[in-house]
């Protein structure tokens, strides 16, 4: 079974804000290492991207028009924050010590 | 009125024609769900209340005689497309409390029609599984038989149309989670060709491969469904402006001439021999009605699955990068900012969803995009030129929708990478970003149902649909 590396998955984890115990950690380091195992097959083909081609065919369609619009209400905006009593703010711990 | 198998036509019929009202028709869904919810786990969230005050206003319309396809009709929407007023919670515990302040554009579209929102149904958590059993809240059951898995990620919507909950529902495939639930649960589903359907107000996941799409008792529904929900829209860029006036218009011509492509790799070992056999003799079926097989090849298949989930986790882990409790979603505790962050995703996201994000960013990350993004956009090209290719000599593909039937509950919950791997057949079709509709085409001994996929050019779902609709009146 294929396994990668403490330093390894702690790096990704903080990447990915995420964090794990121990033993929440060397269960994930080996599932990681099997599921990386499976993308290496990709390795053996040999293929390099081409930037020139249009790599999904997506047909995007043009901006739409840069014209002003009623904004969601504010109440609605608010009804999924925390808010500490105070509707009209979101809560936030310190950002700066 | 029986809703088992009652197909949405049949439903506007039956309203069209007074033969029963669009608040009876919401009611025998409630007393289907009352009686059998319990054993299969289909909905994250019941609409009752609301659903009886749309129906009697969509009786209103009827009794107009303004109603449109889905005026009056019971539908499920899968919890991953946005409901104003209405919980969307994706199945996770990061979103349990989420209550969207808008409609997603095919809610607005429903909306329209005055259709009746029965429920937003159970899925994988974030979309991410096949079976649907890591929703924070429940397992979803497969109503052909409870034990066994109904598929994923879009399972609850499939077991909620084959328990007879609701005549149709929809759900979102991003790498098959409309049409592997739709074949283990013995029901039809539709992808549309990636930009066909606005993906606005769709929680996102693989933001290059997502496309929401019908789950239904007949493939005709479905194309009616998709002439409901399908159309551009401003609000997301990548839907497209190519029009289409019915995309049912081919679904009574003969397939006579049809060029149907069998691709070798998609009938390989890792497919079970019954699941094979099924397709094969519904290949014979069209040839009879005068449809001409072509064999053809697709080496680069065994690439799919690396090059699918590198791309979807590299989307995945931007794409839910932006839950961490400060606006909506869980929020965690912690004595600083990034603490709090922290709390926020390591209680809010499940191991699957966790997994993914790892997977995505470690292949984003310095040192590894080369080796593995990159190459997986390489190979996104080169599954793209195969199917060109095969487009050139045929007009649709026949293929299973999945190598197994649904397999029991449990038995594949610790091995990710044997989860990911039976994903193989469907992958390919997001990857591309081409239609693709899976239907029934039999039952193994045990009678659990067999999937087969009409794959076909992009934007051309009228020729998929039309070759799905003549097998499914033989």
């Amino acid at each position: 079974m294929a396994k990668i590396e403490k330093t390894e998955l702690d790096h990704i984890a903080e990447l990915s804000k995420l964090s794990f115990t121990d033993e929440e950690g060397e269960k994930m380091a080996e599932q990681m290492g099997d599921i990386i195992a499976l993308m290496d097959t990709i390795r053996e083909f040999d293929i390099e991207y081409d930037d020139t081609k249009d790599n999904n065919q997506i047909p995007y369609a043009r901006l739409r028009d840069d014209n002003p619009r009623e904004s969601f209400p504010t109440e609605k905006l608010m009804q999924n924050a925390v808010t500490g009593g105070n509707e009209d703010c979101y809560v936030l711990p310190k950002m700066m010590e | 009125m029986d809703m088992k198998r009652a197909t949405v036509s049949m439903l506007r019929r039956a309203l069209d024609e007074k033969q029963v009202s669009a608040r009876e028709l919401c009611e025998e869904c409630f007393k289907a769900i009352d009686k059998d919810e319990d054993k299969i786990g289909a909905f994250i969230t019941l609409t009752r209340e609301e659903a009886i005050k749309n129906a009697e206003r969509a009786q209103k319309r009827i009794d107009e005689g303004k109603s449109g396809f889905l005026t009056g009709i019971p539908l499920a929407i899968k919890d991953n497309i946005c409901t104003d007023g209405i919980k969307t919670t994706c199945a996770s515990r990061m979103l349990e409390s989420f209550i969207p302040p808008y409609d997603a554009h095919v809610a607005e579209k429903l909306k329209e029609q005055d259709f009746v929102l029965i429920g937003k149904t159970n899925m994988d958590e974030f979309a991410m599984g096949g079976a649907t059993q890591t929703s924070y809240f429940k397992r979803t059951h497969n109503p052909v038989n409870t034990d066994c898995v109904p598929g994923g990620s879009s399972g609850g919507s499939a077991a909620a149309v084959a328990a007879g909950f609701v005549p149709a529902a929809l759900g979102s495939d991003t790498g098959g989670s409309i049409r592997q639930p739709a074949a283990f649960c013995g029901v039809t589903g539709l992808k549309p060709t990636y930009g066909r359907v606005s993906r606005y107000g769709l929680v996102a996941f693989g933001s290059s491969l997502d496309q929401i799409g019908p789950i239904a008792n007949s493939v005709k529904d479905c194309g009616e469904i998709l002439n409901v929900i399908a159309g551009q829209d401003s609000r997301d860029a990548t839907s497209s402006d190519i029009r289409e006036t019915d995309f049912n218009r081919n679904a009574e011509k003969p397939v006579k001439g049809l060029k149907i492509a069998i691709p070798k790799e998609f009938y390989g070992e890792a497919v079970d021999e019954e699941v094979k056999t099924a397709v094969m003799n519904a290949a014979k079926e069209l040839e009879k009605q005068g449809a001409v097989l072509v064999s053809c090849e697709m080496p680069s298949l065994k690439y799919g699955i690396p090059a699918y989930y590198l791309i979807a986790c590299a989307e995945a882990a931007s794409n839910l990068s932006r839950y961490d409790g400060i606006k909506y979603g869980l929020r965690g505790e912690g004595k600083n900012y990034r603490e709090m962050i922290l709390d926020s995703r390591n209680k809010g996201f499940g191991d699957e969803v966790k997994r993914r994000i790892l997977l995505g960013n470690y292949a984003l990350s310095s040192g590894y995009f080369d080796a593995y993004y990159r190459k997986a956009c390489a190979l996104r090209q080169k599954i793209i030129a195969e199917y060109n290719a095969i487009f050139e000599k045929s007009d649709v593909i026949l293929t299973p929708t999945a190598p197994s039937v649904a397999y029991k509950i449990g038995s594949q919950d610790s091995d990710p990478v044997k989860m990911y791997t039976a994903d193989i057949l469907t992958v390919p079709v997001n990857i591309a970003g081409l239609p693709a509709l899976s239907l029934p085409c039999g039952e193994n001994e045990k009678g659990m149902p067999i999937g087969m996929s009409i794959t076909g050019r992009r934007f051309d779902e009228a020729t998929v649909l039309q070759a799905g609709r003549a097998y499914e009146m033989r």
